[in-house]
């Protein structure tokens, strides 16, 4: 029996928080990061060098030397020297100064433009967020070049000037940056409960949304000092700054330019330099992004998985494999001749730093024509996974390590074989965000015409016919005026029958449901399990649905397979699951549930929580959970063994413990 | 208990009311498009009491929260909290009228830059602790609602869900409210772990005698925490009552389709469940004005499409319906089976509230 | 429902060239250079001086100026060349073509292969996507006008194949014009492709990651359908804003590049134009621009409407 009162002292025990996280601060962070180093200490050295150049420089900006002009990289000039025999590394040192400065008065003007301007037009909204956007774009939309050179012509050779206005072409789009970010943090729930605790507005920026704009801005204002250094020695370049003798990189690069027939080679260090700088820039300001957010934020795993389709793997050979459960011996599993839909031993993982760690492993389950199977278990289980590798469509990172599928009497290998899977036309599949799984830009019309022209090779007129008649079979009652709708304006119930129209356009055998109704209200939801259950009936559609819903897996479902840490635990059939279950986790469910429990009383509450995949432990997965686990369960792997009705479970005890409760 | 200032002692102590909303009209605007939410709303909640308001999308229900809390301004009608008004315009008034908030999202709640000790000393930020009492009231507040002191230095993304939404909860404790609303609280979470916190929620209330308005839309967790229930529909309340009654023998003709059409675990009695809910849903043309459910209604005549039918008090029940009597609101007086034939529906067997359910003695639940 | 498109980009524009010319001319206004004096050189009378002035008109008013200057810019009249008093639209219109061919060239070249490349880079992945990231950074830290110096210098200096300066009428030889735009097309190209192809990609990967993009396999949809049709279709939106900005950064860049080229287009005179204080001609280039970017956008407006109609892209 399990233990009917709530176990606030083992809960408490139980709920400890996880040891603290080493927290350096953000100095230390960033000299952790190479790039951040390396591209630092450059930028430091530069600007330092630049300010420093009078005292730092081998030469002085005008000395000349005729006896070396022309010249490339010497131990006397480790740049060269240019034409009049100017030491060009001399020069650059001098001529940073004034790029350097004004692309920074550029970069304060955006800040001081940008940031109040960004936060007002997220915070407040409406009226003031559309003035503002109507006059950013306005500036956005101006070519930059042209302002600059208007205010050159009235304050002639004045980079100070033009960086200025530079400045302002250049704030809204920080402006943008920064409104974007503020809108994102005040629709976040923290913000009303700051509210209700009597945080006034600029408390409120204060507190929380300054701390998401560190990332954000920081990325920017390198952004836009390289901008401006680039603008900034363009205008040089145009000799509509400091005129010579006065070096800066922008006429030095005009000056490689004349020379360009005679000594190619002084382009390189001139522009060179212009180049790397903005490049450290980026760099620099990319890495102090990641340490300004890693404080609370986990670190983005840098390797980007492109989402692609799940291409073929190679076999678990990578090192540090767990082991899987050699309990359940392949081919154990009975092969039902009846099924229509039968997988067998799924097994999906993913890979991090060369470790393959499972998230299901070796599921097995069939479907009968007019069955429905449930798949059920809580968030984390794998039941989600399991039917999307079923039907071959995983997302990127995790991969088919093996399986394989009967359908309709064909066999598939999960693993590698799934483009020939008939998708739409034998096995179709509906979602649980039905607004989200129709294509924004197209019609209702568009996608079921689409469909079923793909799957009966029907003309575009009778396609139409055919298309209405889908949406009259899932009861909605103007399907001439929804064939013209856009997703977004439907309702989540009306939607998801779109979706089961779809699914059924091309007459398929079998039906994958992944939580179609978690989303609808529950009126919603008895109509669309409803629908389901008469198209099952007229056409001996089996269905495969995943749920967390005992109360949906006691509507429709005849066969029932409960999973938890990505593992089987238990299958029956719907009336043995309820009637007498065995594995203890699905006893704790089913006790835990407020439709069984006396009103005003402690609900039977399973304490902790799903272990994730990298804390799964050698034995039992639900030992730390269960009240009957011994020494026994945390020794080996538990085996899933059927008995001769069919029935699995995954539990060695369970024979014990359920005896104890009647 | 709660910080309630420099309203009269008056004022306080002849409402016997922890929350008063009377009248409340709750306008929408979206695209210069003003559209009514919440039409004439009038709800409370007694000291100690939990009370639960369940309505499904669009019933306006979040709304009523929303406005509660002055985070929404209100078109008509007055919301009192303690005695005192609460006011949109300052934000301060709900906190000094004692009360506070759970939501939904266990991830949308917590300030994920913020340290665990900085959340939870935001509510109390007013009161202008030392940091040695501020530490004090937070270590407090975590054993609380059984979590490890240590947790106040980690930050949120170290949580599970259910972990997060007990820190929730502690801030919300953190004022020492008399009144909590909670929109939804347990929706975000895993069954094992809504248990969990479900059994939070009543021993704060054994321990502090809070009070409860929870907003929710999951009637068998609803039946099991409150002990009166408001039912709403498209901004109208329809149904009021004793939570047992309300949804053991729901008088109004949405009430049932909402208690049937939610799916109890136990096949069998889904099946009848099922047989019966398909005698709750209609179809009638929609109409502007008269009542709200008419169009889905299968017992609507004219007069349901003409006129909104107000609230009445029926026995113990208050209905919003233009044929409660006809429809066997003897029910609502009953407590055995009844087989009442109304005049205009099909037989609606009713099981009584606690009656015991299967052998193998998980527990009761109630049966319909 | 096309014409309401149309009207409002208008709409919009119109203001947006009114801020453009007022902008200008206050700057004018602040301009320590005489026109009269310069127009009317060093050896004038005074009563010369006065005489000019009031010819001019810059003895009244500055609002009254910028009425005139509005008025005459509705009639087509843009004013004279504070320097040498030819007419200032004549010599805009004579070298329009040049910047044209040039922004126009490399604004659609850069647009294919930028959406090519990055699309395919979202399929594929591997190489080809670092290659787009390098690239896109690369873009962007490189002076333009240096890279220009550096192919002149390989591909015209060293290799000769192109011709270093100069411009070939297209009316005169379409194969020379070709090649004498070749390398400042490839400058202005380089610059902005990789950014193109690095927005498309990240649209693409949003919406290879989109539920519908799963609904669409899972119904059945081809693969290459499945990206090329459905997924870049949706991405039109952020990639067309991506080729808008492109363009306005050409206009940007035809500035430095028809300097380094030699080429007598809007941007050389622009230039020279700054260096000698000839606010008119600045003005008129401003007005000039402006109108392009406005007609750019309304015709990618348009382009997205013809992909996603009624969608509604607020």
């Amino acid at each position: 029996m399990i233990q009917t009162e709530t176990v606030p002292p083992l809960s408490a025990r139980r709920a400890a928080a996880p040891p603290a996280l080493r927290r350096p601060g953000l100095l230390g962070r960033l000299l952790g990061k190479p790039t951040a180093l390396i591209s630092g200490i450059f930028l430091l050295a530069v600007a330092v060098a630049c300010v420093a150049a009078p005292w730092v420089a081998p030469y002085s900006s005008d000395a000349t030397d005729f006896s070396a002009t022309s010249a490339g990289p010497s131990a006397a000039h480790l740049l060269g020297t240019d034409n009049l025999g100017r030491d060009v590394l001399s020069r650059l040192l001098f001529g940073g100064v004034h790029t350097l400065s004004s692309s920074a008065l550029a970069v304060v003007v955006a800040l001081v433009l940008g940031l109040p301007v960004g936060m007002a037009a997220g915070y407040l909204g409406g009226a003031w967020d559309r003035v503002i956007g109507w006059i950013s774009d306005g500036i956005m939309a101006l070519p930059a070049t042209i302002f600059l050179l208007a205010v050159l012509a009235v304050f002639p050779h004045n980079l100070y000037a033009a960086m200025l206005a530079f400045g302002i072409l250049v704030a809204p789009g920080l402006a943008k940056v920064v409104r974007s970010v503020v809108l994102g943090v005040r629709q976040e729930q923290y913000i009303d409960v700051a509210k209700v605790s009597g945080i006034g507005d600029l408390g409120i920026m204060r507190r929380h949304i300054v701390s998401k704009l560190g990332g954000a801005v920081v990325v920017q204002l390198t952004l836009v000092m390289g901008v401006s250094i680039l603008v900034e020695s363009g205008l040089d370049f145009l000799g509509l700054g400091p005129q010579p003798p006065t070096p800066t990189w922008g006429t030095m690069v005009s000056d490689a330019s004349q020379a360009i027939h005679t000594q190619p080679w002084l382009l390189i260090p001139t522009g060179g330099t212009i180049a790397v700088v903005v490049l450290a820039l980026w760099f620099f300001g990319d890495s102090l992004r990641d340490a300004v957010m890693e404080r609370w934020m986990a670190p983005t795993h840098r390797r980007r998985a492109t989402a692609r389709l799940s291409r073929t793997t190679p076999q678990l050979t990578a090192p540090g494999r767990r082991r899987l459960h050699a309990g359940d011996a392949r081919g154990t599993v009975r092969r039902d001749a009846e099924a229509v839909f039968d997988v067998q031993e799924v097994t999906v993982a993913f890979e991090r730093d060369g470790v393959i760690q499972p998230v299901v492993e070796e599921v097995s389950f069939s479907v009968r024509p007019g069955e429905t199977v449930a798949l059920l278990g809580e968030s984390g289980c794998g039941k989600s996974v399991t039917a999307r590798a079923a039907f071959g469509l995983l997302p990127a990172g995790l991969d088919v390590q093996h399986g394989r599928l009967r359908y309709d009497g064909t066999d598939y290998d999960l693993q590698s074989d799934t483009s020939r899977l008939p998708r739409g036309s034998g096995i179709s599949v509906i979602f649980q965000e039905p607004v989200a799984a129709l294509d924004p830009t197209l019609t209702v019309g568009r996608i079921l015409v689409d469909s079923v022209r793909r799957h009966r090779g029907a003309g575009r007129a009778e396609a139409r016919e055919i298309a209405l008649g889908l949406l009259d079979d899932v009861g909605i009652h103007d399907p001439d005026q929804v064939l013209g709708r856009y997703a977004h304006e439907l309702s989540g119930g009306m939607a998801q029958r779109v979706c089961i129209a779809r699914a059924l356009a091309g007459q398929p055998k079998v039906l994958i449901a992944d939580e179609p109704t978690t989303a609808l209200d529950v009126t919603v939801q008895a109509g669309v399990l409803e629908l389901i259950r008469e198209r099952q009936a007229e056409t001996g559609l089996a269905v495969m649905l995943v749920t967390h819903d005992w109360g949906v897996v006691a509507d429709i479902a005849t066969q029932c397979v409960v999973m938890y840490a990505g593992q089987v635990v238990e299958s029956a059939t719907v009336e043995e699951l309820f009637t007498s279950p065995r594995h203890p986790y699905t006893r704790g469910l089913l006790a835990a549930n407020p439709a069984g429990g006396h009103p005003g009383e402690r609900l039977t509450a399973l304490p902790g929580r799903v272990p994730a995949p990298s804390e799964w432990p050698p034995g039992c997965r639900f030992q730390a959970r269960c009240p009957f686990a011994t020494e026994e369960c945390a020794a080996a792997a538990i085996p899933l063994e059927a008995d001769n009705g069919g029935r699995r479970v995954r539990c060695i005890r369970w024979k014990e413990t359920v005896d104890v409760a009647s | 208990m709660s910080p309630v200032e420099s309203a009269s002692a008056e004022e306080v102590t002849s409402s016997p009311l922890v929350l008063e909303m009377a009248g409340v009209s709750i306008d929408y605007e979206r695209r210069r498009l003003r559209t009514r939410a919440v039409h004439d709303v009038t709800l409370s909640v007694a000291h100690g009491e939990m009370v639960g308001l369940v309505g499904e999308s669009g019933s306006g229900k979040t709304s009523i929260a929303m406005s509660a809390l002055g985070l929404v301004p209100i078109a008509e009608g007055s919301i009192r909290v303690n005695g005192r008004s609460i006011d949109y315009r300052r934000r301060r008034s709900i906190l000094e009228a004692g009360a506070q908030a759970v939501f939904q999202s266990p991830y949308s709640s917590l300030d994920p830059a913020q340290p665990v000790k900085a959340i939870l000393s935001e509510p109390i930020f007013h009161e202008r602790l030392s940091r040695a009492a501020v530490v004090e009231r937070v270590r407090s507040a975590l054993e609380d609602v059984g979590l490890d002191p240590a947790a106040m230095e980690r930050y949120p993304r170290e949580f599970s869900g259910g972990q997060r939404q007990r820190i929730s909860i502690a801030r919300a404790m953190m004022a020492q409210p008399s009144l909590l609303i909670c929109d939804e609280p347990t929706s975000a979470l895993d069954l094992s772990v809504q248990a969990q916190v479900a059994n939070l929620l009543l021993d704060l209330q054994e321990r502090h005698r809070t009070s409860y308005l929870i907003i929710g839309h999951d009637l068998p967790l609803m039946n099991h925490l409150t002990s009166r229930l408001y039912v709403m529909y498209r901004g109208h309340i329809v149904e009021e009552g004793p939570t047992a009654l309300v949804y053991g023998s729901p008088a109004h003709p949405y009430t049932r389709a909402l208690v049937l059409a939610a799916p109890v675990p136990d096949p069998l009695k889904q099946r009848e469940r099922r047989a019966l809910a398909k005698a709750t849903v209609g179809r009638t043309p929609a109409a502007e004005g008269g009542c709200a459910f008419a169009p889905r209604c299968p017992f609507s005549t004219e007069l349901c499409i003409r006129e909104t039918p107000q609230l009445r008090r029926v026995g113990e029940v208050s209905v919003a319906c233009h044929h409660d009597e006809a429809l066997g609101t003897t029910a609502a007086t009953t407590t055995r089976t009844g087989t009442a034939q109304p005049a205009l529906s099909p037989t609606i067997t009713i099981a009584p509230a606690d009656q015991a359910g299967s052998e193998t003695g998980r527990g009761t639940h109630a049966s319909l | 429902m096309t014409g309401k498109i149309i009207l409002k980009r208008v709409a919009f524009g119109i203001p947006l060239l009114f801020v453009v010319s007022i902008i200008t001319f206050v700057l004018v206004a602040l301009s320590p250079g005489d026109a009269a004096r310069v127009l009317a050189g060093p050896d004038a009378t005074q009563a010369d001086y006065e005489s000019l002035r009031q010819q001019l008109g810059l003895n009244d008013p500055l609002p009254v100026q910028y009425w005139h200057w509005l008025v005459g810019a509705m009639h087509g009249n843009l004013g004279h060349s504070i320097v040498n008093g030819s007419d200032v639209a004549q010599s805009l219109n004579e070298r329009l073509g040049v910047t044209l061919s040039l922004v126009i060239l490399a604004t659609i070249i850069s647009g294919v292969i930028g959406i090519l490349v990055g699309s395919v880079s979202a399929h594929r992945g591997g190489m080809l996507g670092k290659i787009v990231d390098v690239g896109a950074i690369a873009g962007f830290a490189l002076p333009h006008f240096w890279i220009g110096l550096i192919l002149v210098t390989l591909l015209a200096v060293q290799l000769r194949l192109f011709p270093a300066l100069g411009y070939v009428n297209l009316s005169s030889s379409p194969e020379l014009w070709l090649r004498s735009v070749s390398l400042p097309v490839l400058t202005l190209v380089i610059g902005g492709v990789a950014g193109i192809a690095k927005q498309t990609r990240d649209a693409m990967l949003n919406g290879l990651g989109a539920e519908y993009t799963v609904a669409h396999r899972a119904d059945g949809v081809p693969e290459r359908s499945v990206v090329y049709r459905h997924v870049l279709r949706n991405s039109a939106s952020p990639i067309l804003a991506v080729v808008g900005l492109h363009f306005v950064g050409t206009l940007s860049g035809t500035v430095l590049v028809e300097q380094i080229f030699g080429l007598p287009g809007l941007g050389s005179l622009a230039v020279s134009a700054t260096n000698q204080h000839d606010i008119p001609v600045i003005q008129g280039i401003a007005l000039y621009f402006g109108i392009l970017v406005v007609l750019v956008n309304l015709v990618l407006d348009l382009v997205y409407r013809r992909l996603n109609p009624k969608v509604d892209v607020s």
